[in-house]
Parts: structure tokens; sequence; C-alpha cells
């Protein structure tokens, strides 16, 4: 009797797991990530010679319920065209009646592992920029994500950021997302409704990550400030212990409890990062002469070394004749 | 343009406060007014080459290097001409702190000269 080896057994459990693609215009390679009720396969387009990811629905969903979430998220996807989000290529079932959608393959390192790294503070600033800048731009095309975390934002090889799984994602206006139409900045409510899918009560997002109001299920409490708190909590994982003051309190305050505390929107978390980035003061942390004058000095050190080294040269010149 | 006279307008400051300085020396105190108006001319001649110079180059660092040539020479130009009373040259002690007074003039046309808005510190 000849035994299976582990490879043989995994190839034989993908096999056996793997979705039927016939019917589609895509070819499975592989299985990339598994989550709640989705799994996410490498697969290739032949005809255009690309691979794609597909997120396909893998549990029973005998009301559809799931199957809809699934296309929403899709359309939610395709309103969203920005370099930080992930774009959507298709949408459809599969041949056993499954939702999936496609979407563009990015390979490279989720925030977690790039904050294992050895990458610098300022780095990581502008890596969580780039988080911002998605965001939002989602924000202003009236889109929360409600499920901000390092296991959805991936980190590409050569800087590119971009927000993955907006399966929780939720329309500022009310079937907004679900017609694939979003409104104007001028015409929507910035605070979010109760939509077709998510009802009052329901808790849906990552403890850690989650803003206290979504916590307790208040949907229709929930708005831009949301993400922000999952995005401050964000920034403190980023820096992992070794955060400099200012962006602690910039952290915390995007992380406050009472959402009036927190900063309005992703934008104005982008701009107080990119003050503390030019050695500017930051809002959120109130400073005494002697931290000010610290910082001062550190962002214009190289001027006030050579006017020092100016004072030098001429208290020295003059030293010498006067003698 | 902005950058022109960002440098025109340091070059103007420190070489007013550089010739001030000969106030310090008794042997030509008599004749600040003088040095304190050459050695601003000089220096703003050096800021316009520096903000001319920075208006094509982007480099810091080249900016701030082409400043200290220019202080530099423009120094030695002024330090050829010797004390009307000793018929003494002052190379050093006009030449090295005009170097350094180019030098922060170039640094600060590469490093501030684009400044739209007050910074807020």
């Amino acid at each position: 009797m000849t035994w299976l080896g582990d490879d043989a057994l995994a190839r034989l459990r993908f096999a056996a797991s793997a979705p039927d693609l016939s019917g589609t215009r895509y070819r499975l390679v592989e299985e990339i990530g598994r989550g709640g009720v989705c799994t996410v396969f490498l697969a290739e387009e032949p005809g255009l010679g690309r691979r794609v990811a597909l997120k396909v629905l893998d549990v029973p969903d005998p009301n559809g319920e799931l199957a809809e979430r699934l296309v929403r998220e899709a359309r939610i996807l395709a309103t969203l065209e920005h370099p930080g989000i992930a774009p959507v290529h298709d949408v459809g079932r599969l041949s056993d009646g499954r939702a999936f959608y496609a979407m563009k393959y990015v390979a490279g390192p989720r925030l977690d592992a790039f904050a294992a790294s050895r990458a610098t503070v300022s780095d990581r600033l502008r890596v969580f920029q780039r988080i911002l800048e998605a965001v939002a731009f989602a924000h202003d095309r009236g889109i929360l994500h409600r499920d901000l975390k390092p296991e959805n934002i991936i980190v590409g090889p050569f800087g590119e950021v971009l927000v993955m799984d907006w399966g929780l994602a939720k329309a500022l206006e009310p079937g907004a997302a679900a017609s694939g139409e979003v409104p104007s900045a001028a015409d929507r409510p910035r605070a979010l409704r109760s939509g077709a899918l998510t009802s009052h009560g329901a808790v849906l997002g990552t403890p850690g990550y989650m803003a206290p109001e979504q916590a307790r299920g208040e949907v229709e409490s929930l708005d831009e400030r949301t993400d922000v708190y999952a995005l401050g909590a964000l920034l403190a994982f980023l820096l992992a212990g070794d955060a400099p003051r200012a962006l602690g309190a910039v952290s915390a305050k995007a992380m406050a409890a009472d959402k009036t505390g927190r900063y309005p929107s992703a934008s104005a978390l982008n701009a107080e990062i990119a003050r503390y980035l030019e050695g500017r003061r930051v809002e959120a942390h109130p400073e005494n002469p002697f931290q000010m004058a610290a910082r001062v000095y550190a962002r214009h050190r190289v001027a006030f070394w050579l006017i020092g080294a100016y004072l030098l040269v001429r208290g020295t010149i003059l030293f010498f004749t006067a003698r | 343009m902005k950058k022109i006279g960002f440098a025109v307008l340091v070059g103007a400051i420190l070489g007013a406060f550089d010739g001030l300085t000969a106030w310090f020396t008794p042997a030509v105190r008599d004749q600040i007014g003088t040095i304190v108006m050459l050695s601003s001319l000089k220096s703003v001649f050096a800021g316009l080459l520096i903000g001319v110079f920075a208006c094509f180059v982007e480099k810091r660092v080249a900016i701030a290097v082409f400043g200290l040539v220019v202080g530099l020479a423009l120094a030695y130009l002024v330090a050829m001409s010797p004390d009307p009373k000793t018929g003494q040259h002052y190379y050093a002690q006009i030449m090295v702190p005009g170097a350094i007074v180019g030098l922060i003039v170039g640094y600060a046309t590469a490093r501030y000269g684009n400044m739209l808005a007050p910074a807020n510190v």
C-alpha cells in the first residue's frame, strides 16, 4: 500500500473543494485566501492573458442574502476607481449557482507583515497616508468600509497600497451602492441610514478596530468617523509601541470613544499626519515650550547648524583680530 | 521668480548682518557704513545668482554648494582690495564668512524658497 504525501493530499483537497469555473472565462490556479463566507482564488483569464482574484461564495445561502451581499460589494467596488482600491473586472454566477466576482490580483504582503518589517516611522506613515487617501475617496463617494484592519490592507512591492475586502462596506445613502449610483457630495446626507442588508442591532466588524457605536450595533449613527476610529487603530498597530508622543495623541484622538471627539474625516486625519511628517505642530498634541523648541530645531536642524557655523567662524575671527 | 526674490532678500539681510560685524573690529569701525553697503550689495548679487540657479536646479545640495562657490568667489573679489590705511588684505576674515553666508543663502533658497504660506511652526 502507498501512503499519500502531504502535497498530494493537499492537491486532492483542493480539487474536491475547487469551484467549477466551466461556463466562465477563467481558469483556476490556486486558493489564495479564505474568509468567513467567501474564498478567494487566483485564476487566469486566458483571453487577456492576465491573472485575477476570484472571490467566490462558499457557504450555503438558501435565501440568497449572502449572494446579494457579494454582488453588492462588487457594485460598490465598481464605483470606487482609485489606485488604492482593487478594481472589479466582472461579476457573475458559477455553474453551481454560487455568486462570484473577479478583481485585480494584487501580490504583496498584508499590512501586518509590513508592520513586522524594519520600515521606519516615516515609511509606515506614508503607507498609512495611502490608506487614508483610499478611504477618504470612498467616503467622498458615499461609502464606508466598516472593516478596516491590517488583514485587509495589502502593501505591494513598489509601494502601492490597496484597501481590500469591502464586504461590509455600506453606502451612506441607502440604495446608492446597490444601484451602482453614488450620490453627489452635495445631495448626500452624511449619516448612515439603515440599508437593505444591515439592520439595526446587527454587529459587523472586527473587535479592536470597531468603533464603539459600531460594536453597539447602532447602524443608523455610523458615519465617516466610524472608519476614522478603525484608522486610528490601524495607526496604533503600524507604530506598535514605539510611537512618538505626537502620533500617539493622533491615534488616541482618532479612537475617541465619543465620535464627536474624533477627526471629522479621513482627510482631516491625513492632514494631521502630513503636519507631523513636515515637522509642524500636530493639533492633537498640545506642546510645552521645550517640546516646541525641540520640534522646531528638528525641523530646521541644518539651518540652525549653518547659522551656528557662521557665528562660530565670525566669533573666532573677531577673537583673533581683537588680540 | 519667488525663489529669486527670496534669495535676494535673504542675501540682503545676511549681507547687512555680516557687514555689521565689522563694528567689532576697531580698525575698520569708521568705515562701517561703506562695509555694510558693499557687503549687502555683494550678498544681494549672490542671492540673485543663487535664485536664478535654483529656478533651474531642484537638488538642494547642488543649490547649497552653488551658493558656497558664489559666496566664496564674490568674497574673494572683495578681499582682493587691500585696506586703504594699512594696505593689508583680509582674505580669511572676508572669504570664510562670505562663503558660509553664500552656503546659507543657497540652502535657505532650496529649503524655504518655495514656501507659499506662513509655516505652522
